[in-house]
């Protein structure tokens, strides 16, 4: 008999569904610049959580269960530590298990700070001396990307050891997923397509209030995924469903490591 | 029954920096901060790698072979990237294998700049990855507002990650795993309260506390001597015969076959 299937998913606020706004409980001229912002998309997270493109692709992969660990702002080096220090001890052996992982901006990085995993985005006060380190570099886009394979590569080599499958997208323009192809070769686990690949229709897919994608565009992202996979890795595919168990931790632990 | 082969990580101090061949005439007032002291240490370089604490618990233990990934400078994360880099895809499967990696300052990091691992120290002559180096410490020490010990804390909790991955790995290699810290006798509470009752660590001082002594130091450079070596390849031992004496081979050897794959600075070649 084969085991349920379970789906881990990693990656930022695109992976954490973030845009799925219910614009019913929205106050008038609601905008990031709102005075309410946070309060109301502290309220709004369950729904982002819900109805973005993790759940929309267990439902369609046939998955039993979906265990999301995206979280807006965070970094690829951030999401590998969060993994690390959340799952790589659990015993999932009950499962088959799927991560897939929509690789955040690149240029992200992370260290701990108070106990707890701090990324670093580009408004943070430690970014300038980041880039202006790397400002001599010959092609600094290439520098943030080398960075991320690597935290990908330490995933992709702990997924082969535990026989989980793993594949990642990326997020951004056409340029950057063919220097990260570039690099990654003949990997198969990585999709080169561009997930949102829709610009005439872009107006649909993405909300006005933050600019990430709105659950039009989360359910083409997960049909863009789905098909990928069908296509290049048809073992992972099973019977749609219309439901699914589903959990969000995309919270980083406040940790001793132990 | 297999071979033993002894993978080494760390930085200068597992290179082997200070075996100077003392037959050779150095310039007077010979030091780190001399103008032709990477010419030196360049002549020097083969018998660090030779004469360091890698190859002598490699011929304790009685091992077979021994690879030496120490580099001079560089970063538990700089280390890390070299080992999954050229590593984690190794078989090596003539071999029993054990990793022993002394673990350097933990304040140190890397980055990728121009393909090329770089690490970043609180000294240096670039100007740019000294400014990020403090520029990371401004950021975890909330400059300078929270204590030493806070701060120290969240640089050994990166550490310990970084440390989490290659130990991993080498469990799901069927690898064995060993780690020891240049820095035990400095924090290693800090160390211990981070890493917890963790049975692959050494919580004890290998030697490091006696820096100041000048018959195990090198007047050069301040690194162990060829006698400082020694004597933390016998902390090494004692602690390994104490903890996992089913590291140790039946008896020690007189030679043993070495490489040192440490390079410089290494470019990316595949991911």
């Amino acid at each position: 008999m084969s085991k349920p299937k379970l789906l881990i998913t990693m990656g930022c606020s695109f992976t954490e569904g973030v845009g799925c706004w219910d614009e019913s409980k929205l106050p008038t001229g609601f905008s990031p610049n709102h005075h309410r912002y946070r309060d109301v998309f502290y309220l709004q997270k369950p729904r982002f959580h819900e109805l973005g493109w993790p759940n929309r692709l267990g439902k369609k992969l046939g998955y039993d269960k979906v265990i999301n660990l995206g979280l807006g702002g965070s970094s690829t080096s951030g999401q590998v530590k969060q993994f690390f220090e959340k799952y790589l001890d659990k015993d999932f052996s009950e499962y088959d298990v799927l991560i897939v992982w929509l690789l955040p901006n690149p240029n992200r990085i992370s260290f701990y700070k108070d106990g707890k995993i701090q990324n670093i985005v580009h408004d943070n006060t430690l970014f300038p001396a980041y880039i202006k380190f790397l400002s001599n570099s010959y092609n600094m886009d290439n520098d943030f990307i080398n960075e991320q394979l690597f935290y990908r590569n330490i995933i992709k080599t702990i997924c082969k050891f535990k026989s989980y499958s793993l594949v990642s997208f990326h997020l951004f323009n056409k340029d950057y997923g063919e220097l990260i192809q570039e690099k990654l070769g003949n990997d198969t686990s990585h999709s080169p397509i561009l997930l949102d690949d829709n610009p005439s229709d872009n107006i649909q897919h993405i909300s006005p209030i933050c600019g990430h994608w709105n659950e039009n565009g989360y359910e083409l992202v997960s049909n863009n995924m789905f098909n990928w996979i069908n296509t290049t890795h048809p073992n992972l595919i099973h019977n749609p469903v219309n439901t699914i168990e589903w959990e969000w931790d995309g919270y980083c632990l406040n940790s001793n490591m132990n | 029954m297999k071979k033993k082969l002894l993978i080494t990580l760390g930085c200068s101090h597992t290179q082997g920096l200070g075996c100077w061949d003392m037959n050779l005439r150095y310039p007077v007032g010979f030091n780190a901060r001399h103008t032709n002291f990477g010419d030196w240490a360049h002549v020097n370089r083969k018998r660090f790698h030779e004469l360091g604490w890698p190859n002598r618990l490699g011929k304790k233990l009685g091992y077979d072979k021994v690879i030496n990934l120490g580099l001079g400078g560089s970063s538990t994360s700089a280390q890390l990237k070299r080992f999954m880099l050229k590593y984690a895809d190794e078989k090596f499967s003539e071999y029993e294998v054990l990793v022993s990696w002394l673990i350097t300052e933990s304040v140190r990091t890397s980055f990728f700049r121009d393909g090329v691992c770089e690490s970043l120290l609180a000294n240096g002559f670039d100007e740019d990855k000294i400014t990020l180096f403090d520029s990371i410490y401004k950021f975890i020490s909330k400059n300078g507002t929270r204590t030493e010990t806070h701060t120290t804390l969240d640089y050994v909790r990166e550490e310990y990650i970084n440390r989490k991955v290659v130990k991993t790995i080498c469990e799901l290699k069927g690898w064995n795993f060993i780690s020891f810290h240049t820095q035990t006798h400095q924090y290693g509470n800090i160390i211990q309260h981070v890493y917890g009752d963790d049975k692959t660590h050494s919580f004890t001082d290998i030697g490091f506390s006696q820096e100041n002594d000048e018959n195990l130091i090198s007047k050069y450079c301040g690194h162990f001597n060829e006698d400082g070596y020694e004597m933390i390849s016998n902390k090494m031992v004692n602690w390994i015969k104490s903890n996992h004496p089913h590291l140790l081979s039946n008896s020690p050897k007189d030679e043993i076959e070495w490489e040192w794959d440490g390079e410089f600075s290494f470019k990316l070649e595949k991911l």
